[in-house]
């Protein structure tokens, strides 16, 4: 691993856990405390009822990455399960072909409030909604992938050689896709905590009692006016900034992955056995 | 006996390929096949081994039901035949068991087996690809073109070690080339591409 994956993957897990370790009794509401502008007793300022809003912010990131991360695992799974299925005959190909193709041509976020509006919004409606909607891209890509996979001598030997479909999925299929598959599930996650604190923003998420990001910008809208630019901005800056970290995660993988490993490996065996390969025939 | 009967074949939109044509092969017998070449000897060859459906026709195998296929293809590319991500060791564990008398007899040297495929010469890797095909216990093995790509040496060892193996374990073994003298050499009997098909 190299440093540009590590950076990221550090800072993302050590606020991560600041954000678990902070105690829900710790943003309690302090009326004479209200209102304040940043200082350095309250990094982000406090809100109308007193709470600090810097741990709520973390706190509401807590919840986002851990949506983020549950949605992004769900649509990768999906997106894969479905692909594979589509190797197994044309038939079913079209079938997931058409269904890409009609979630895709749907706005993103009208089918996901559809969808967890009709679930009963709360953690349950938006986690389901979100997976639900995230898959149509990622299975674009698997499924061309594997197609053309499919076709190669190589894969259709093993079924000659008695191997099951199941064995060939596992042993030839994943271990091609896994680069797809991990960059895949990195570029969802940032799209789920936007459209998380969006949808939230909106209404349609989650309870409002809970600290998420977007109930902290939906609540913040009332209060702009008056001037409190806090509420919005340090939230808003730290979502962003959550995003970038992840995406230049995945950014730094891929290009990890995409590293030329039998090439890599060809010159270093190149490298030490020149020299005794050399004098050596094999007809001598 | 492994038998193809009225086998016709064409590619999606193409034009018939393979008309009305018949091939058997005993167990224990060489058979070569010789035709020009895009006559349609690899089409049959994957028709026989499984690899493809023909449109019309039988394919008939006198076999009891195993995990393996009874007809196994050795292909004239071994660099497409296996996993350019594996490691030997992994390539020749997918076929099953692994069978160290066997690799000895093929020459197949056990520094090779933690090596990736691109580590190893074409003459190399398509010994793998022949212990990979051995070591389901084939009824028939069918070598499409196998030595094509060798120097003369490596493919007078190639062809050695085959009809030793076939002789071993009674498998029937047609091979296919254009090169007349390399048939006259190694098969039993020899059958010419454009006399199967008969109307």
């Amino acid at each position: 691993m190299t440093k540009k994956v590590m950076i990221p993957l550090i800072l993302l897990i050590v606020l991560y856990t600041t954000s678990i370790l902070i105690d829900k009794d710790m943003i309690q509401v302090q009326l004479l405390t209200k209102n304040h502008p940043p200082s350095l007793e309250h990094l982000f300022g406090t809100d109308w009822l007193g709470r600090d809003m810097f741990l709520r912010t973390l706190k509401g990131l807590e919840l986002s990455i851990g949506i983020g991360l549950l949605t992004a695992v769900l649509s990768t799974m999906i997106g894969f399960l479905l692909s594979v299925l589509s190797t197994i005959h044309e038939k079913i190909d079209q079938v997931i072909s058409w269904l890409v193709d009609l979630f895709l041509s749907l706005p993103h976020l009208v089918t996901l409030i559809l969808i967890s509006f009709t679930l009963g919004g709360g953690f349950k409606g938006v986690v389901i909604g979100l997976a639900l909607t995230h898959w149509p891209q990622i299975t674009r890509v698997l499924r061309g992938e594997l197609l053309q996979l499919k076709e190669m001598p190589y894969v259709q030997l093993s079924g000659k050689f008695g191997q099951s479909f199941w064995w060939k999925v596992w042993h030839h299929y994943v271990p091609h896709v896994l680069p797809q598959l991990l960059v895949g599930f990195m570029l969802i996650f940032p799209h789920a905590i936007l459209h998380e604190a969006s949808i939230t923003f909106l209404g349609f998420g989650l309870s409002a009692d809970e600290p998420a990001i977007g109930i902290i910008l939906s609540e913040s809208m009332q209060y702009l006016t008056s001037g409190m630019w806090w509420l919005a901005f340090f939230p808003g800056v730290m979502l962003l900034i959550v995003i970038l970290l992840f995406q230049s995660l995945a950014n730094s993988v891929k290009n990890d992955l995409e590293r030329d490993i039998q090439h890599e490996a060809f010159i270093e065996h190149s490298a030490t056995n020149h020299s005794a390969s050399e004098n050596k025939s094999p007809y001598s | 006996m492994l038998e193809a009967k009225e086998v016709t074949y064409r590619h999606p939109g193409g034009f018939y390929l393979l008309e009305n044509i018949h091939f058997s092969i005993q167990k224990n017998e060489v058979v070569g096949l010789s035709g020009v070449s895009g006559a349609g000897k690899t089409t049959l060859a994957k028709i026989l081994a499984g690899f493809l459906k023909p449109h019309y026709g039988t394919v008939n195998i006198q076999q009891q039901k195993r995990k393996a296929h009874p007809v196994q293809l050795i292909w004239q590319h071994p660099e497409q035949a296996v996993n350019p991500k594996w490691r030997i060791r992994k390539i020749l564990q997918e076929a099953g068991n692994m069978d160290d008398t066997l690799f000895n007899e093929l020459g197949i040297q056990s520094e090779w087996l933690t090596r990736f495929p691109q580590q190893l010469s074409g003459g190399e890797l398509q010994r793998v690809c022949i212990a990979r095909a051995l070591m389901t216990n084939p009824d028939y093995v069918i070598a499409d073109e196998v030595t094509t790509m060798l120097d003369p040496i490596a493919q007078a060892e190639i062809w050695q070690l085959l009809l030793r193996m076939a002789d071993k374990k009674q498998f029937g073994l047609c091979v296919i080339s254009h090169d007349r003298h390399l048939l006259d050499k190694v098969c039993d009997r020899i059958v010419r591409f454009e006399e199967l098909s008969y109307d």
